[in-house]
């Protein structure tokens, strides 16, 4: 999981996998309306065999950032970037997945080097709601799982007066699980047929376990005894639960299949 | 249909090679450091020479973070007066501080040197620390980040003593500063938070030329701080700490947004009425401290600017002297020419000996 690459292909796969779901053709009509996937029409029904209704949204945020200057109000915490809800269209709710995963990688010159990854899962079952013909109302139960995980290593080597080194190497590994749940809710506007933009809210408990543990290795050497090596260990794990909320800060872009 | 997939498909991929970082490249070998002290301890203001040197070499000392990666100096960097040149500083982890680090100068009570007579109702009270004035007693407070989970991540006081005494040039410091080479943590927390009480600016151009001396855009900018924009009446120039004593709060909340996501005192107390009030930060070295604000949003002083012109939101909790007769948000709307001259102001505020002073500079060096 800590390859990019990994990540790549996964998204492909999943948007790939929704695809071959319907690959029954579809005779669509340029007239006709979408609200929702909690809106399988009837009149639609009988026009097409379509069976499935899809949702892909991706997260925008840093994308808009990019081309647009957005205005620095409001941090965005939400760490799904990828949204998928589908719904069979004799149903009445869908079913919600999401995505997230982020990974970084950081040398320093003085030997510090320290690799993150972020993964957050959830997934759940709601309803929707038309707001007139453009917008809609979602709400839902979500499910949430994440894996945290931290790595840090550090080098320090001294030169210290009248000869001689004193060199330490640190590694920290730190990982939060956390699992948990709550209501969702997400409020999306179509901007053009089968584009919709939307964003979501949720307020969610969450456990997390948290462990951190440090491995020192000293290897130190005053010039005329033999290098000495001593290591030490920390082990600490900690787990708390906490109530978190996510405002409605978060643009996605959902696209209708 | 198909096309959809396939620009869901694309989008994902672009979003995911802006999420993941590159990684830099690694350099082979592992550089050496020396520690680089002067034969006779610098003299420091208030404190004896020893103590102020086993601060200083404690302040840029990694060693007091669990994996040796950071020190207090990574942080709170001398040529930005002791701020950093960062809206979120990165700790242990390579996580990011929820705040923005503020400079440190002038923490200490009553050792500033007042260029005028002194106010009424002026006293020497200790500053309040830390963003939403949590913290007043440096002694403490100077340890906190060395246990802060994100700053500095060491777990316990023996921890810390136990890697100072690993290190081969502590003894001789600590004798130097107490008398006896015995390392604890009291001393520690001693030694560090009078070295950076001792951090003092007090020779920027307006310390040193006084009101008289400053040129005409200058003055015209402190005419306009002290007089139409008032910001005279929050952020003083005559205290060491940088905040008004004469209007009392000196937390307090200047409606950077409607609803803050870090509501600073109301946070730390569940005060509602507290939500977003944050500590009046000093103005002195303002030049080199950005970005600014509690969580570094604006980046340049024109942003703050154009923040007190144009763009102070309503929020229950909005200061009275931001807002208008009706008891709306402020738009103070200042001219271009009064923000060149408020800023050619606060350019005299900018004390170049602190940021170049040897006695607080780094004593480690790396090669
Ligand atoms: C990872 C970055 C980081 C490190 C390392 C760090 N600090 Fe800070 N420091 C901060 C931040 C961020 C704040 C503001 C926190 C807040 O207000 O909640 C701060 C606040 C302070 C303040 C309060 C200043 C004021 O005017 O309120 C002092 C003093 C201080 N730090 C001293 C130290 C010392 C001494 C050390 C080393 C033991 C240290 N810091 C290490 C980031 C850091
Ligand atoms: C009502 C009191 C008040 C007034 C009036 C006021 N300020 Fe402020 N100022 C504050 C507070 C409080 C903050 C910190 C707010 C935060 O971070 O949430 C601040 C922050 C700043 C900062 C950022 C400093 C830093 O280190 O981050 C600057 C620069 C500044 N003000 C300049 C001005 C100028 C110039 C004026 C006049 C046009 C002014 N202020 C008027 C209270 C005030």
């Amino acid at each position: 999981m800590r390859n990019p690459i990994t990540i790549i292909t996964m998204a492909l796969l999943w948007s790939g996998m929704s695809f071959a779901q319907e690959t029954e053709p579809q005779i669509t009509t340029e007239q006709e309306v979408k609200v929702g996937p909690a809106i399988p029409g009837g009149g639609e029904e009988k026009k097409k065999e379509k069976k499935w209704d899809h949702y892909i949204g991706i997260q925008a945020n840093l994308l808009l950032k990019q081309i647009i200057s957005l205005d620095n109000t409001a941090e965005v915490n939400n760490p799904y970037f990828l949204k998928h809800s589908f719904s069979h269209v004799n149903m009445k709710g869908m079913f919600n997945v999401a995505f997230g995963y982020a990974y970084s990688r950081d040398e320093d010159k003085d030997g510090f080097v320290s690799n993150l990854s972020d993964l957050s899962v959830k997934t759940g079952f709601g309803f929707a709601k038309a707001l007139g013909k453009k917008f809609q109302l979602g709400y839902g139960l979500d499910v949430v799982f994440g894996s945290k995980s931290i790595q840090t290593i550090t080098i320090v080597a001294f030169d210290f007066f009248g000869g001689g080194t004193d060199s330490t190497i640190t590694t920290t590994r730190s990982s939060d699980l956390s699992y948990g749940g709550g209501l969702q809710a997400s409020f999306t506007f179509n901007i053009a047929r089968n584009v919709l933009v939307g964003t979501e809210a949720s307020y969610y408990f969450i456990f997390t376990d948290s462990k951190l543990n440090v491995e020192t290795e000293r290897y130190f050497d005053d010039g005329f005894s033999p290098v000495a090596i001593t290591t030490t260990t920390l082990n600490e794990q900690t787990k708390r639960g906490a109530l978190s909320l996510t405002l409605p800060v978060s643009i996605f872009l959902i696209f209708h299949f | 249909m198909k096309n959809n997939v396939y620009l869901a498909g694309i989008a994902c991929l672009i979003w995911v090679m802006c999420g993941v970082s590159c990684s830099k490249k690694k350099d082979a070998d592992v550089p050496r450091t020396t520690l680089d002290l002067p034969d006779i301890p610098y003299d420091y203001e208030g404190i004896l020479p020893g103590i102020g040197q086993l601060g200083r070499v404690l302040f840029y000392d990694k060693t007091l973070s669990v994996n040796n990666a950071i020190s207090c100096g990574t942080c709170h960097k001398q040529a930005f007066a002791f701020s950093d040149n960062t809206a979120l500083s990165t700790g242990f982890e390579n996580m990011k501080t929820s705040r923005n680090a503020p400079p440190i100068q002038n923490l200490a009570p009553g050792i500033f040197i007042i260029p005028f007579p002194i106010p009424p109702g002026f006293s020497f009270n200790t500053p309040l620390l830390f963003w939403d004035g949590r913290e007043s007693v440096l002694k403490t407070m100077v340890l906190r980040p060395v246990f802060n989970h994100v700053e500095m991540g060491a777990r316990t006081t023996t921890e810390i003593v136990s890697k100072l005494k690993e290190r081969p040039y502590y003894a001789n410091l600590f004798a130097q500063a107490f008398g006896d080479n015995e390392i604890t943590f009291d001393r520690v927390a001693v030694a560090l938070s009078s070295f950076t009480g001792s951090i003092t600016s007090n020779s920027s151009k307006f310390d040193l030329v006084g009101i008289n001396g400053l040129n005409t855009l200058e003055t015209q900018g402190l005419d306009l701080f002290f007089g139409k924009y008032d910001c005279g009446s929050c952020h003083s120039l005559s205290t060491p700490n940088g905040y008004s004593v004469s209007t009392g709060s000196t937390l307090l909340n200047i409606g950077l947004n409607a609803d803050y996501s870090d509501n600073g005192l109301g946070a730390l107390n569940g005060n509602p009425a507290d939500n977003g009030k944050f500590k009046i930060p000093s103005l002195r070295n303002v030049v080199l401290t950005g970005p600014y604000m509690h969580d570094g949003r604006f980046a340049s002083l024109d942003e703050v600017l154009e923040h007190y012109s144009s763009g102070i939101k309503n929020h229950p909790n909005l200061d009275d002297r931001l807002k208008d007769q009706n008891g709306n948000a402020k738009a103070m709307n200042i001219k271009q020419t009064d923000k060149n001259a408020l800023i050619a102001f606060l350019n005299s505020l900018t004390d170049n000996k602190l940021t170049t002073e040897p006695k607080f500079s780094d004593p480690f060096k790396v090669n």
